[in-house]
């Protein structure tokens, strides 16, 4: 009997084997070796999951793959046109060959002839990528949604799970989902049962950040580094629809102010000077220090029609926290006037170094503008670096940075132009930023199938204390803090 | 073959539960739950799910009796274990809708004819709107955009009955039913409105189940096709590859790869889109069809949804802009005639600058002919549908407009 299950036992593992093919009379070839996700030449972490990968070649019925480190190779030969890597093999490998260059050799089998293609690199670097990223899940409409979800993804592996679910929320829309430091998170729920869920300290609470003096509830938001306190804007949002071509859907404001709420005090700190009625503030965040705002700013012209002369400057403004005070004077860091173009969404790096922005050719909607490229200012030397190894001739936008200030995820609709995925960059030491990479997938055709867009990618060092569940039950059955 | 396979599995479950009882009257029963299970199906909004829940249930039952036989000393503890995980595994069925289900022949009345638009098969689908004589949303809005294809939408606006001007675009909502919402965007695609046909295609996407289907998929390709974002399209089109039904439809429109039919389909298409950019509101109608007019004055279906939009919303002032702008060198047919009459009449402009307009003689005379008889008969309604009910003069005085 033992006999007949060993023989059984190596049967089956040469019946898989001969199922497996292997690369026979290999031919060099120059063509071109088209993958996705594009991959070629990408510097990653030594902690990120399985850059698993398809090929786009016709024909490819079959690939074998090699990814050959200082140390030791990994080696994939599949059926079909995806190279999927176990993450049981993965991880111990990229972790041994951190700082090292892996150099992947691509054979593919087209038409029975078995084809290497020109090799391309991955750079491991030893600066961790914060393991956590969140984001919504929504259908490249925007100004209507039906089935919303706030997801956190792992980037080491590939789990995944949902933060906040709207059918558990009857239904209403949820903004994105932003972290501070230490863990503090917070996104807001629209409707009469909604408000900000504010996660500080694994607490959760749901606050109305809306006073009569605001002309809406609070939108943008970004935390101070003491986690005390948060700054918005408040706006008066109108979408609307372009007429040519592939432009879309423009979103500005007709009304926009800052706000700053006090978490402990349950009290809004504003300014007139960010209340001017003739000018719009928008997408407000603080230094590194917590001792400046840095925020888009935009003198008020006729909407829609002169959405063309729609431009927001980069400005700067104090913040005295022990005296609860806005500044008195604003700075101009970047002039939309003499620049042409129009900034969204500074977000400044932990470290205090840098300041990433998207620049756009008008308006406060990047997300559609093909031309909305992301750039990066040195706050040490205000030299401007416009990040062309970055850059596609596709929106990217709406960054987060790593906690250790070396990498940055953003938004990009590169690749098929309508559906924004994650990708991450990699910051070295000279300020010099790499050529990134997308959100890996288990399966690598998943961005293709997936027809939703991963909207506003949100690094943090920590998986959420929270779930969907937690936040149904604060939505159901806590009442909104008011702020004064 | 899905449903069959499935209610045949529902039959077997049913017959090995109650044969050991019933003996060979277990047939009458399997009959009646395969027929009552058939039912339920009919009803759109039940899910095969709910027949593959009760499968499951059936089968815990089946492996519960089959432990107890054995032991109901261990068989009873394992029954419970079994039980709670068949719960865990099969939900408990679907319950909530009615526990029977009958044929919808007005929806499939409707289905047919939004079917026959799809394919694009006129004939079939005119020959089912002319059968048709139950005025619906969807019905008069296939109707209107027949008709608006034909170059004849101003003359037989008022030959059927139009609800209200959202049968010229339908609006969608969560609550918007299943074929409503994948229809909205086909009076846009028509008109060259890509931006507008591409919002509705996307809103038909998001309220649809599991917000995917492969129409609104084709449709996107269409439309990012047309717009030249080849990538977009190719995005859909790779999607369209993998299924059995539209593979080859997706292979002749791959950027590069064209069908020859496909290539004198979109310079068609292409002929009618906005070379201009302007931005306005989804809800704003007018704002887009003025836009595609101002691009294309030889767009005769924006005109006509234009000026018929007016006519429903009974804006004749909007109307007679839109009218001068775009029209003043027609001569006004059919309702377009009866319309510049009301403005004209409430302007009291002389018989002199009436004939300006040109508008036909026999419609000035049946002006004449309604307004003495509004007078006489009190603006009687009654009265007046029996002679003028096909007039616009009919629909300005008596239709209600929900604002």
């Amino acid at each position: 009997m033992r006999v007949f299950n060993i023989t059984i036992f190596f049967c089956a593992l040469v019946i898989i084997q001969a199922c497996t093919p292997s690369p026979k009379n290999v031919r060099l070839t120059n063509d071109l070796l088209v993958i996705y996700p594009e991959y070629k030449d990408v510097t990653i972490p030594f902690n990120v999951a399985p850059l698993n990968f398809l090929i786009r070649n016709e024909g490819v019925d079959a690939v074998s793959v090699e990814v050959k480190g200082v140390s030791t190779c990994l080696q994939v030969n599949a059926k079909g046109n995806k190279a999927v890597f176990s993450q049981k093999d993965w991880t111990p490998f990229i972790a041994k060959e951190r700082g090292h260059k892996l150099v992947i050799k691509v054979i593919a089998r087209i038409n029975g002839e078995w084809l290497q293609y020109r090799s391309f690199t991955w750079q491991v670097v030893a600066d961790r990528l914060d393991a956590y990223v969140s984001y919504r899940l929504i259908e490249p409409g925007y100004e209507v949604w039906n089935k919303l979800q706030l997801r956190e993804r792992c980037i080491e592996n590939f789990d995944e799970r949902v933060l906040a679910d709207n059918s558990q929320t009857n239904g209403q829309c949820m903004n994105c989902h932003i972290h501070g430091k230490g863990n503090s998170s917070m996104f807001h729920i629209r409707g009469s049962k909604g408000g900000t869920l504010l996660n500080r300290h694994g607490k959760l609470r749901k606050l109305m950040l809306k006073t009569s003096q605001m002309n809406s509830a609070a939108v943008y938001g970004d935390f101070h580094p003491d986690g005390r306190y948060a700054v918005f804007s408040t706006n008066t949002i109108i979408p609307a629809l372009h007429a040519q071509g592939n432009h879309r859907l423009e979103v500005y404001d007709t009304v926009s102010d800052l706000v700053i709420a006090d978490f402990d005090r349950n009290k809004m700190i504003t300014s007139p000077l960010l209340a001017d009625s003739l000018t719009l503030e928008t997408f407000p965040t603080f230094s590194a220090d917590g001792k400046w705002v840095f925020y888009c700013s935009a003198p008020l012209v006729d909407l829609p029609s002169n959405i063309n002369e729609l431009r927001y400057s980069l400005c700067r403004v104090a913040f005295e926290a022990e005296q609860q005070k806005w500044g008195s004077r604003v700075d101009t860091l970047w002039n939309a006037r003499l620049m042409q173009g129009s900034v969204c969404h500074p977000k400044a790096s932990p470290d205090g170094r840098y300041l990433l922005f998207t620049v756009a050719r008008c308006g406060t909607f990047p997300i559609w503008h093909r031309e909305t490229d992301l750039q990066l200012l040195d706050l040490l030397t205000g030299k401007i670096d416009k990040l062309e190894r970055v850059n596609s001739n596709r929106s990217e936008t709406y960054h987060s940075w790593s906690s250790n200030s070396r990498w940055f995820a953003f938004a990009s609709k590169r690749g098929d132009g309508q559906y924004g995925r994650v990708y991450f960059a990699y910051v070295d030491e000279m300020g010099q930023v790499h050529k990134p990479f997308v959100l890996p997938q288990k399966d690598p055709e998943m961005d293709d199938l997936n027809l939703k867009s991963y909207n506003i990618p949100d690094l943090s060092a920590m998986p959420m204390p929270f779930d969907s569940h937690d936040v149904k039950r604060v939505y159901d059955e806590v009442v909104a803090e008011k702020f004064k | 073959m899905i449903m069959a396979v499935v209610l045949v599995s529902w039959g077997v479950v049913v017959y090995k539960l109650s044969f050991p009882y019933l003996g060979r009257w277990a047939w009458f029963v399997v009959i009646l739950a395969v027929i009552w299970e058939t039912g339920k199906e009919c009803g759109l909004n039940y899910p095969l799910s709910g027949t593959i829940s009760l499968i499951g249930i059936g089968l815990v039952c089946l492996l519960c009796r089959f432990f107890i036989r054995k032991s109901l000393k261990w068989g009873g503890p394992i029954s419970v274990f079994v039980i709670s995980l068949g719960y865990w595994l099969w939900g408990y069925g679907n319950w909530s809708s009615s526990w029977y289900n009958t044929p919808d022949l007005r929806r499939e009345k409707m289905l047919a004819i939004d079917s026959e638009f799809y394919f694009g098969h006129w004939q079939k689908a005119q020959k089912l709107l002319d059968e048709d004589n139950q005025a619906s949303l969807l019905s008069t809005y296939y109707r209107n955009l027949y008709n608006a294809q034909r170059n004849q939408l101003p003359d037989k606006l008022m030959s059927y009955s139009q609800p209200l001007s959202q049968v010229l675009f339908l609006p969608i909502s969560p609550s918007s039913n299943y074929i409503m919402i994948y229809a909205a965007n086909e009076a846009w695609f028509a008109i060259g409105d890509m931006t507008m046909a591409e919002h509705a295609a996307i809103l038909g996407m998001i309220f649809s189940p599991y917000q995917k289907g492969t129409r609104p998929i084709k449709r996107l390709a269409e439309i990012n096709l047309i717009n030249g974002d080849d990538a977009a399209a190719l995005k859909y089109l790779r999607l369209l590859q993998k299924t059995l039904c539209y593979k080859r439809w997706a292979e002749r429109r791959i950027p590069g790869n064209l069908s020859p039919d496909v290539q004198q389909w979109l310079k068609r298409k292409r002929e009618l889109i906005s070379q201009t950019d302007t931005l306005r509101l989804s809800t704003d109608v007018s704002a887009s069809l003025i836009h595609l007019l101002n691009n294309n004055r030889d767009n005769f279906m924006a005109r006509d949804y234009l000026l018929c939009f007016d006519l429903l919303n009974k804006d004749i002032a909007s109307f007679v802009d839109h009218y001068q702008e775009f029209a003043k060198n027609m001569v006004p047919s059919g309702i377009y005639a009866e319309a510049l009459l009301i403005y004209l009449a409430e302007k009291k402009t002389s018989a002199e600058e009436i004939k300006e307009w040109k508008i036909s003689p026999f419609i000035l005379n049946e002006f004449k002919n309604y307004s003495k008889l509004y007078q006489t008969s009190n603006g009687n309604a009654g009265l007046l549908k029996a002679t003028f009910g096909n007039t616009y003069w009919y629909y300005f005085h008596n239709a209600l407009i929900e604002r």
